[in-house]
């Protein structure tokens, strides 16, 4: 009897236990952002408001997110982040002073619904700037929001055109946050001054740049402190230095008087012209103009534009270890290559139609992707050190800006002025330390 | 008291009462079955359902036991030399593969979807079958063998066709279950039972549900994926909610836990629980 009635009941809680659905998959229609909330929690001062406010232009700037920046008192209770997921925000980064000295500033990041704390840092300030501090305080957010490695701290170059007393037009350098704010002028020598290009030293930061003389174009180097150096300073024209990731190894443009530009490479052991000859037509590199040089990630081929096979433009990669060139770009009116370590791709600007498109080459699949239809114009472009971004020269109209292409979304954010003649832009690497100009 | 007494009852009595209460436990054991195995389903089957499925018409004919869709003049044809009807039964699924002109639906017996190949008559559907008396008398007559006893008139005449033996197909689109417009050269068959069909409609619904409000970050690659539990109350409103595999970015699991808990869950989820996997 017992044994029974033990069976039936058994035979009921087995019935239970299987009632389950079965797994299903399913695909995304359309993207929206996701609501996060910044509390300012305890004791506050305008600088941790304005750590805030940058907190959420950066998290807004991908457009990912849409934050909200709040005040909470410091006795925060388990309920009252749960209040917060009742008011639609899923995640919830608080940031208050670690002690009194305001040295550092710790964060926190929660999950509101089960008011369940993800991770929490403490961050001690590195630089002099409010904004140095949010940005790398948004570094150390965004691998956990994301999975991206965060790219806020790092800084833009380009030139602007400003006109002499006498009329003449000059270009200056200047270096602002990777969105354009807070612009500082690095190079303000009465001459022409363009093609910035920054080196790969996370500890040391330095911008190489082209400036004319009455003799050539020579190049400069300038540290943030705005200390000149000279470069390069043979005859001609001296230009576009591209460094390697571990900084040991450069590739740059130089004309020596020739007449046409030519690439060299440089390291520990060696100095040498980058020679090629094509077999079926026999054309060397001496008879054209190489320009934008750009290393890959493990420094064994030097991407470039040319014309010395077509007559025109195109882009090429040339291999250090057999001196061989490779085809990337096959017809079109191909120039400015710039390359993504991260992405192992490349961005080059097209003419399509009669106006420069912006293009993407993954070394990988061999795939080129035309990004761009508009009616702009795309000079020159450089990526960001996470690969999501370009940063391209547009011209419009006779308007030159300076723009930052959002490759997940397709859409543009201009960073300079419609009243300015921007343009040669360059995006830095992440720098341990925030690059402050000092003045 | 009771213990004098049942010391003190006739021993007849006695095993009445024993005789009483095992009667009582079984009846209620299978009353138990019934009531909590069938009460919302059988049997758990495996479906995969994607959202990028291939578009492949094929034909879900369902149809109770006591129909058959196999034409007078076909049944003549094709006829079977068994007699007992729980024989001929058996045999169904096997001369069907080779002879038969229609589908045959068991839902009772057929437990898994089959597509079956048959070289000599092909099977047409009961849509497709509407107008074709004239080409009932076109078709040649190839089959000897039918099933006698399972033999009802039908509407509709095939022609004999080449049968491709296909895999399985892993969605039934409900809109297509009364669409047989196949093309002529390859023809899929899939025999199904109820359940399973209303599982799997019940399944294109909530995944149609979900993908309305399914909207992840801009920015996420495509490898990306999150499995999530979600269990469902008795009174439609989710009471637990559990992500099995993260995704690893945060943005991403969150915006897919919000998916879930914004549907509107239907009627036949309610104390159920499924598992949903969110790729962007």
């Amino acid at each position: 009897m017992t044994h029974l009635i033990t069976a039936l009941l058994f035979c009921l809680s087995l019935n239970t236990i299987t009632s389950h659905l079965n797994a299903l998959e399913v695909h995304a229609s359309a993207h929206a952002k996701v609501p996060l909330i910044i509390g300012i929690k305890g004791i506050h001062d305008k600088n941790l408001q304005e750590v805030g406010n940058i907190l959420k232009k950066d998290l807004m700037f991908s457009e990912q997110f849409s934050v909200t920046v709040q005040v909470f008192d410091n006795t925060l209770t388990k309920s009252d982040i749960k209040d917060l997921f009742k008011a639609s925000y899923p995640i919830a980064i608080f940031i208050n002073y670690a002690d009194n000295t305001h040295n550092s500033i710790e964060w926190r990041v929660y999950d509101t619904m089960n008011a369940h704390m993800i991770m929490g840092k403490k961050y001690t300030k590195r630089g002099t700037t409010t904004s140095g501090w949010a940005h790398n305080v948004t570094d150390t957010l965004w691998p956990i929001l994301t999975g991206q490695p965060g790219f806020f701290s790092t800084k833009i170059a380009y030139c602007k055109a400003v006109p002499n007393a006498k009329g003449a037009c000059l270009k200056q350098i200047i270096v602002s946050d990777y969105n354009g704010d807070n612009p500082q002028l690095l190079v303000d020598t009465p001459t022409v001054n363009i093609i910035p290009r920054w080196n790969n030293d996370k500890n040391n930061p330095l911008l190489f740049y082209s400036e004319y003389t009455n003799a050539n174009v020579r190049m400069m180097m300038i540290t943030m402190k705005k200390e000149r150096h000279i470069a390069s300073n043979f005859d001609g024209i001296n230009m576009l230095a591209s460094f390697s990731p571990d900084g040991q190894k450069v590739v740059y443009c130089a004309s020596h008087g020739d007449g046409t530009c030519q690439l060299y490479y440089k390291d520990k052991e060696t100095f040498q012209r980058l020679a090629y000859t094509d077999t079926k037509t026999q054309k060397t590199l001496l008879q054209g103009n190489n320009i934008a040089p750009c290393l890959s990630a493990d420094n064994s081929i030097v991407y470039f534009c040319s014309d010395f096979l077509m007559g025109y433009p195109q882009i090429y990669g040339y291999h250090l270890q057999d001196k061989t060139v490779t085809t990337i770009t096959h017809n079109g009116y191909c120039a400015s290559p710039s390359y993504c370590a991260r992405t192992n791709k490349l961005a080059y600007t097209k003419k399509v139609k009669g106006i420069m498109q912006l293009y993407t080459y993954d070394i990988v699949t061999k795939k080129h992707t035309q990004l761009t239809h508009d009616t702009a114009n795309k000079d020159e472009c450089s990526w960001s050190p996470c690969g999501n971004y370009i940063l391209v020269g547009m011209e419009q109209q006779g308007i030159n800006r300076i723009a930052i292409y959002n490759i997940p979304t397709g859409t543009f954010h201009y960073i300079t002025d419609a009243h300015a003649q921007c343009d040669y832009p360059a995006w830095s690497p992440v720098y341990t330390v925030y690059p402050t100009i000092m003045t | 008291m009771l213990l004098w007494q049942l010391k003190s009852a006739h021993n007849r009595h006695k095993l009445w009462l024993k005789l009483f209460t095992c009667s009582f436990i079984t009846h209620l054991f299978f009353i138990g079955i019934l009531f909590c195995k069938y009460h919302n389903s059988t049997t758990s089957h495996k479906f995969t359902v994607h959202s990028n499925m291939p578009n492949t018409h094929f034909a879900v004919v369902l149809a109770p036991t006591a129909q058959n869709t196999v034409i007078p003049n076909q049944i003549k044809q094709t006829t079977v030399t068994r007699t007992t009807r729980s024989q001929a039964q058996k045999q169904v699924p096997k001369k069907i593969e080779s002879k038969r002109t229609a589908t045959h639906i068991t839902p009772e017996k057929s437990t898994t979807a089959k597509i079956k190949a048959q070289a000599i008559e092909k099977p047409k559907p009961i849509c497709a079958q509407a107008n074709t008396a004239t080409e009932q008398k076109k078709q040649p007559k190839k089959n000897p063998e039918i099933i006698e006893k399972k033999v009802t008139p039908i509407k509709k005449t095939t022609e004999p066709q080449k049968i491709v033996e296909k895999t399985l197909p892993h969605e039934i689109n409900k809109g297509n279950a009364q669409q047989l417009a196949l093309p002529q050269t390859e023809k899929q068959y899939v025999e199904v039972s109820y359940a399973q069909a209303q599982e799997l409609f019940r399944q294109e619904a909530l995944k149609k549900e979900l993908s309305r409000h399914w909207k992840p970050p801009h920015g996420i690659a495509q490898t990306c994926s999150c499995e999530i539990t979600a269990h469902v109350g008795t009174n439609g409103v989710i009471t637990d909610i559990e992500i099995n595999q993260p995704s690893g970015i945060l943005m991403y699991d969150v915006s897919a836990r919000a998916a879930i808990l914004a549907m509107n869950l239907p009627r036949w989820t309610w104390g159920e629980s499924f598992t949903v996997t969110l790729k962007p």
